[in-house]
């Protein structure tokens, strides 16, 4: 399948009217330090990483095909080490819906932590176990059906680890209050039904956002488990010359204990942004989460920042009563 | 004698024309595009005279309501791909949705971002909108000034929108042509913030469209030039160009 896909992406490209590229060659280096008692268990890390991506999109007429190819040295854990295509599909447009055949990535989701309603794609842990923005393809078949007044309906068949999934979607933009985002959707497997709904509101210039997903687990004695999610946004426009502050605001709830699992199970989260709006789009994040039942708080402070219009900086640290991280990172972006 | 001084009196009064209608003038000799497509150039000047250069595609449909526009950034290459949607709306507040294509994610965002930067440069993002004539009230008096010389009428407006970043805007209109070529903006603590130069302007199919502005901040001293290319009108855009479908894509 994968080598039909590639095959056509191929085929479609060499008869392109339109071809964009993209990519980006980064270096990072990460430093994980541990804390009693648990530094008598894991070896702190020292760790390199050198991260690749391209990305080809190719427009022949009502087709569209993308290549995205990543690949990731990693001189702590060889076993991390891969080149493969991340995205590689081709997408037919017809007057109302698309047929898409590949492999893609979808984002569902409100809110800015995490997305609990993002269960389309598994996140990429080698590339960066803290980033949402870094996800895995997953193959399937989309089909989107657009309605006149832009509501939408999806429907997918995805295969990931010789698993068979299923969803149906439906979205729509309500013009209630400044505008309201909905979306539900239902996903079914062998294993797993979801059912979830993800939601923006906006009042005025401030953002209101929930996440909800119901997990039922079909081969488990437990049988099910939920989670939410709810968010509040504001910008506060020249505080300081031309330097914006986005304010971030969001509870996380979820009984997914009973799966032995402490993530976001009754967690705050707060995210200051100052967006210092200059041409190198130098940005401060200074963010914390309080885990509300275990009594943790972990908190990190970034700093983002362009040179030379093509170099794009990071500086992250990391820190919580079990570990600190330092994350130093640049990219060059073509 | 009075009566004929008074028939005079009459007619001047007749035939002078007020700000609100020079206004209204000046925005229907650029309306009539229905839709259009073109390539922007964004020049940003620091304060030591350094030029960073950005580029963008831009899509705009007119509409009774208000246009709707389709901004896709070109560079710099780390937000290559990011589009914005707006459906601009005269009595209410736009709905606008941000394209990230890293994360594939079309974010609804809250349109009351009206002073803040634009990419960085000293345009905000109500200056980049359409500045529809009924988004302000108007000072009656006009005065008839040279700039550059050309004939112009200079008037004060102000924005009715609450999220402004304006207090005022004097504007200087060609008294021939009525083009726009000047705005001067204070800001909220009403002293000058910036003054933009409109330039290089095309007539095509009888609709006129700008080709420069060349904005200065006096406050803070920087620059920025915006330059439209290839510039197309009447392109057969509809409203199925303007969706979240479209961004996505």
């Amino acid at each position: 399948m994968k080598i039909v896909v590639f095959t056509m992406v191929f085929f479609l490209s060499s008869f392109a009217i339109d071809i964009s590229y993209k990519g980006e060659i980064s270096v990072k280096h990460e430093e994980q330090n541990f804390k009693a008692p648990i530094s008598a268990i894991y070896d702190d890390i020292d760790k390199e990483q050198f991260i690749a991506m391209f990305e080809s999109k190719a427009l022949f007429g009502d087709y569209v095909a993308v290549a995205n190819i990543i690949g990731l040295e990693d001189t702590e854990d060889k076993n991390k080490d891969y080149f493969k295509p991340n995205e590689l599909y081709i997408q037919k447009e017809f007057e109302n819906f698309n047929i898409k055949v590949g492999r893609d990535i979808k984002y569902w989701g409100a809110l800015e932590l995490t997305n609990i309603t993002d269960i389309y794609n598994d996140k990429n842990v080698d590339l960066d176990k803290y980033d949402k923005e870094k996800k895995l393809g997953t193959n399937g078949l989309t089909v989107n059906y657009f309605f006149d007044n832009e509501d939408e309906i999806v429907t997918i068949i995805s295969s990931k680890n010789d698993n068979i999934s299923k969803y149906i979607k439906y979205s729509s933009s309500l013009d209630l209050l400044d505008g309201i985002d909905v979306a539900f959707a239902i996903k079914k497997d062998e294993k797993i039904e979801n059912y979830l709904t993800y939601n923006t509101m906006i009042i005025d210039d401030n953002i209101f956002k929930l996440e909800y997903i119901n997990t039922k687990l079909l081969k488990d004695s437990l049988d099910s488990f939920y989670e939410f999610g709810l968010g509040y946004e504001k910008s506060f426009y020249r505080v300081y010359g031309k330097s914006d502050i986005d304010l971030f605001l969001e509870y996380y709830k979820s009984d997914k204990i009973a799966q032995n699992s402490l993530i976001f199970q009754n967690d705050i989260f707060f995210g200051l942004k100052f967006d210092l709006n200059d041409v190198d789009s130098s940005e401060i994040i200074i963010a914390g989460i309080k885990d509300i039942d275990e009594d943790e708080f972990t908190y990190q402070v970034e700093f983002n920042r362009r040179f030379f219009d093509t170099i794009k900086t990071k500086l992250s640290y990391i820190r919580n009563d079990y570990f600190d991280i330092v994350t130093i990172q640049a990219g060059y972006y073509f | 004698m009075k009566s004929l001084i008074a028939i005079f009196l009459s007619a001047v009064i007749l035939m002078a024309v007020t700000n609100k209608e020079v206004a209204k003038k000046s925005d229907e000799i650029t309306d009539g595009f229905v839709s259009s497509k073109s390539n922007m150039t964004m020049i940003l000047i620091n304060a030591s005279n350094q030029k960073t250069i950005r580029k963008l595609k831009s899509y705009i449909l007119e509409g009774k309501d208000g246009d709707k526009s389709l901004l896709e950034f070109l560079t710099p290459a780390d937000v290559k791909g990011t589009k914005m949607l707006t459906y601009e709306h005269i009595d209410k507040d736009d709905d606008q949705w941000l394209y990230l294509p890293a994360l594939k994610r079309a974010k609804r965002i809250a349109s009351s971002n009206k002073s803040g930067s634009f990419m960085g440069s000293e345009f905000s993002y109500e200056d980049t909108a359409n500045s529809s004539w009924e988004k302000f009230k108007y000072k009656d008096t006009l005065e008839d000034v040279v700039l550059d010389g050309v004939k112009c009428y200079k008037g004060e407006r102000y924005p009715i929108d609450k999220n402004s970043g304006y207090t005022k805007q004097i504007t200087w209109v060609d008294k021939d042509s009525y083009l726009i070529k000047r705005i001067d903006y204070f800001d909220r603590k009403n002293e000058l913030l910036k003054t933009a130069i409109f330039s290089d302007w095309k007539k095509i199919d009888g609709i006129y469209l700008m080709g420069k502005i060349h904005m200065t901040n006096l406050q803070n001293k920087k620059q920025t030039i915006l330059k439209w290319s290839d510039r197309q009108i009447k392109v057969g855009l509809t409203t199925k160009d303007f969706t979240k479908r479209k961004l996505k894509r």
